[in-house]
């Protein structure tokens, strides 16, 4: 379809473009302009990059440990999903769950209870100690392979699960059949449908590892890695280097870029037609192999668990300073940060409030532009909706202090660039949330409204809106529960007094308050549970329809 | 209201599909777009709703040039292939949506929509949503809904392709019966020969972006002007003969069939040289071989089958030409498969074409 000028949609189209290119597209280019820029007198931002050893080997360390989460999370999700698809075993109930655990604990949390338990003055730690066993320091490989490892493997977990429900056991008996071995055709057949998404999967997760910031910093250590890295060249007030930061940050770009397009790239040959047939049905265990299934899954859930559970207890344990006082129970935690210093709740609650409303309305007018709608101008907005896929929180952080301070559009120290922040942050997945039913509503509809009658852009209004209510619903309360969390583009865009719960917490950590930071972690965590409940279960809202 | 098209030019996908097309639709009458799908009917109609733009020509309702009038203001009623009910809807919103946009007071919609359920037959349905509505009752609605607003012209695109056989038939009477009633210009595309032989005025055979033939239903079937139409419209013979002297419109020709002569009529002028023959299968007559007059047709039986109140024939000739003939009456089973049988040919039913 041609670009059509007197169409209403084109001109909805341009301005959301104009939108687009001045808060996603300036603030990339921001980046890599900045990384050719002059450093001080000795070269680019590259040249600096590359005669440094130190940098060199953050990049080495950051490709490291996303290849080690990325087999830990795929030896622990894969099997998980295989399970729970083929099998009935005692507590799979609480397995199937996973996804939400995952989705309402924030990386900052799960960090500072791994080292309430692990750190040095880890209550787990001592414990062990106290029979003879002495663990590893927990702040290097150690505890960053551990604590992503089980962040992470959800995803291996979620994507392996869709990929074996969507099998047609017809193929796997129609191999046995043709006289293959049960075990054999499993291998066979099963295996080359399901790789592709166990290796989609696994880019993602690589991707996630490269960008992560929370548990970096926190449980980094003596480790070097890009994103602390580019987070310290960002924060460091004694050498602040604009364009050693845009380098490092189009470093991470370029890397989580590339293994995105790998990702395109397998996700589209790996399509097979599985035309829907039977779905298997899973296999009842009992005896020795059900107790063993139920340990396994019972002991990936308790490790998911342990962060909420910690937090929990944190908040409510009394402290002196950084010590905790564990069994002496008191309130004084959630009095003082509700009542003395709520300024990092009423923080959050605005900023994302802000954020998840007009992500929303922007998510609904560019899904419709872009399945509706498709022409080169709306497929311009596809690709740039993308964009913030490819950066992480800390580069987009940069990129936006360096795009908005001063000049122009003066924007750094404000609300807004938090707000904007957490907006292109969240807009490509609010995008895919929003459009997913637009798919299912046929173009007659909107045609007979229109044939009745009703201009295009009424009939989008009173047709197609309460159509996508139940995605947009789903989006908004995702949106929602991820931008509350959302640390490590805020942290570099923030200024004093605009700290939200994730930065405030970040910052308790880094002085070792952890009963506060609990405090705040739970009340941070009740913030994102009520929508998901009230949502799921008072208004229905289903809201992993999209993923499936 | 009537509808003229006039040299009308449209262009998809940067490819000119259809080019230079003109065609008259009289008022209150039923029109049928009849062809194969991709030959441009659905595109054409959807021109005429204003969903497709118009690239050249002019398009009439009335006196009124609406080719680039927005689809919402030409005040058409729709019927879609997929109903296009709105899900989220009952019946009486469904059915109002027109009239609301129209701003018709609240009690006339109430009349109003009351009165089209009525017409279409679906009393008592009001309350119910889409997806609680039979395939028939949801093309009801849909009919409902596009004539509740009094459109000039009503446009629909193969509103029967997705109701089994028996719920066509009833469908298909139901639009027949309102659009007599209601006296509205009609358009209804479909690539169904005896859905457009029943229900229409006038037909237009569609191919490839152009118009075949426009004519009522009896000439399109009685006097196709092309093989492609006669091929289209029922179940025609179309065989290769040649012709010794060419033939002036509406004469009777003599053409040759497998080296023996054969008497038809040619409705235009048609070359010398090879021609296309065109006869219908119920048109041609079988008789036993033996006793068959010296100079007459034989063919041999190939396939038969019984169908009750008539037996279906494949027959093939001396020059291994096929040709389906169907018998009817006493004895029309009487032939077997490799019987040698003699065809007779009605010369006023036997057209001669140019190739």
């Amino acid at each position: 379809m041609s670009v059509d000028l007197r169409s209403i949609w084109t001109w909805l189209s341009l301005a959301l473009l104009a939108l687009l290119v001045v808060f996603m597209l300036y603030p990339v280019a921001n980046i890599f302009y900045g990384s050719f820029g002059v450093d001080g007198g000795k070269g680019s931002g590259w040249a600096t990059l590359i005669g440094d050893p130190k940098y060199v080997r953050a990049i080495g360390n950051t490709i490291l440990l996303g290849v080690l989460v990325t087999i830990a999370a795929l030896a622990v999700g894969v099997p998980l999903a295989y399970l729970s698809a083929r099998y009935d075993f005692p507590g799979k109930g609480i397995v199937s769950i996973l996804p939400i655990i995952t989705l309402v604990t924030p990386e900052v949390i799960v960090a500072q209870t791994w080292l309430m338990l692990l750190g040095n003055n880890g209550l787990l730690r001592r414990w062990l100690l106290e029979v003879g066993v002495t663990l590893p320091s927990f702040y290097g490989w150690f505890g960053l392979v551990a604590a992503m490892t089980f962040i992470y493997y959800t995803y291996a977990y979620i994507g392996t699960l869709a990929a074996i429900r969507g099998f047609d056991v017809q193929l796997e008996e129609a191999a046995q059949s043709l006289g293959t071995s049960p075990v054999r055709s499993r291998w066979k057949v099963l295996l080359p449908v399901v790789l592709p998404s166990v290796l989609a999967s696994a880019l993602l997760i690589f991707t996630l590892v490269v960008g992560n910031f929370a548990l970096a910093m926190i449980l980094g250590g003596r480790v070097e890695l890009l994103s602390v890295m580019t987070y310290q060249a960002a924060v460091s007030e004694t050498s602040a280097n604009p364009v050693l930061q845009s380098t490092l940050a189009s470093v991470s770009t370029a890397l989580v870029m590339i293994v995105l397009f790998a990702q395109r790239w397998i996700v589209s040959r790996g399509r097979f037609e599985v035309t829907q047939g039977r779905v298997a049905r899973p296999a009842r265990l009992s005896g020795l192999a059900a107790g063993l299934f139920a340990l396994v899954g019972g002991a990936v859930v308790l490790i998911s668990l342990m962060p909420l559970m910690a937090v929990i207890a944190g908040a409510f344990t009394r402290a002196r300073g950084p010590v905790m006082r564990w069994g002496e129970w008191t309130t004084a935690n959630l009095e003082r940060v509700l009542i003395n210093a709520p300024g990092p709740m009423v923080n959050t609650l605005t900023y994302a409030a802000a954020a998840t409303a007009i992500a929303i309305v922007l998510s609904a007018l560019l899904g419709y532009l872009i399945v509706k709608r498709n022409n080169a101008l709306t497929m311009t907005l596809d690709y740039l909706t993308a964009i913030p896929l490819a950066l992480s929180g800390t580069a987009l952080g940069i990129g936006l202090i360096h795009a908005f301070n001063g000049g122009w559009l003066p924007l750094t120290g404000t609300a807004a660039i938090i707000v904007l922040a957490y907006i292109i942050r969240r807009l490509p997945f609010g995008l895919r949330n929003a459009s997913s039913t637009l798919y299912n509503i046929p173009r007659s509809i909107e045609e007979a409204s229109v044939s009745l009658g009703v201009p295009p852009g009424r009939t989008f209004l009173r047709v197609v809106l309460p159509l996508m209510v139940p995605a947009l619903a789903a989006a908004a309360v995702l949106t929602w529960t991820t931008t509350v969390a959302e640390l490590s583009a805020s942290i570099i865009v923030y200024s004093g007094g605009r700290e939200t719960m994730p930065i405030q917490i970040f910052k308790l950590i880094d002085s070792n308050l952890m009963a506060q930071a609990s405090a705040y972690g739970l009340i941070l965590i009740a913030v994102i549970v009520v929508p998901i409940v009230v949502a799921t279960k008072l208004f229905r809202v289903d809201l992993f329809s999209s993923r499936s | 209201m009537k509808i003229a098209i006039e040299e009308l030019g449209i262009r998809y996908d940067s490819k000119r599909v259809i080019d230079g097309l003109s065609l008259t639709i009289e008022p209150g009458t039923l029109f049928t777009l009849l062809g194969p799908s991709g030959c441009g009917k659905t595109t054409l109609l959807r021109a005429i709703a204003g969903f497709v733009p118009v690239e050249s020509g002019r398009l009439l309702f009335g006196a009124n040039d609406v080719a680039h009038l927005p689809a919402h203001r030409r005040n058409i009623g729709m019927v879609f292939q997929d109903y296009a009910l709105f899900p989220d809807k009952t019946v009486f919103d469904n059915v109002a949506y027109g009239l609301r946009a129209r701003q018709v007071v609240e009690s006339a919609i109430t009349t109003r929509v009351g009165e089209a359920l009525e017409r279409v037959g679906l009393v008592g349905l009001d309350a119910r949503r889409p997806a609680a509505l039979s395939g028939g009752q949801r093309q009801r609605v849909a009919l409902a809904r596009a004539l509740v607003i009094k459109p000039d012209v009503l446009l629909m695109d193969e509103p029967l392709s997705n109701l089994d056989a028996k719920l066509r038939h009833q469908v298909r009477a139901t639009i027949v019966e309102l659009q007599r009633e209601a006296r509205i210009t009609t358009i209804f595309v479909t690539h169904d020969q005896d859905e457009a032989l029943a229900m229409s005025d006038h037909i237009g055979v569609m191919n490839a972006g152009r118009l075949e033939q426009v004519g009522t239903p009896a000439e399109i079937y009685r006097a196709p002007r092309t093989g492609y139409v006669a091929d289209f419209i029922g179940a025609a013979n179309v065989v290769d003969v040649s012709l010794a002297t060419p033939a002036v419109a509406n004469t009777a020709v003599t053409a040759e069939l497998g080296g023996r002569p054969l008497a038809g009529h040619a409705p235009q002028p048609v070359p010398a040289g090879a021609a296309k023959l065109v006869a219908r299968p119920e048109d041609i007559g079988v008789s036993p071989a033996v006793g068959a007059a010296p100079g007459a047709i034989t063919a041999r039986v190939r396939q038969r089958q019984y169908l009750g109140s008539k037996t279906s024939y494949v027959m093939t000739l001396v020059g291994g030409q096929k040709l389906a003939v169907d018998c009817w009456g006493t004895g029309h089973d009487s032939y077997a498969v490799d019987d040698e049988v003699a065809l007779s040919f009605d010369p006023a039913k036997t057209l001669v074409l140019a190739s």
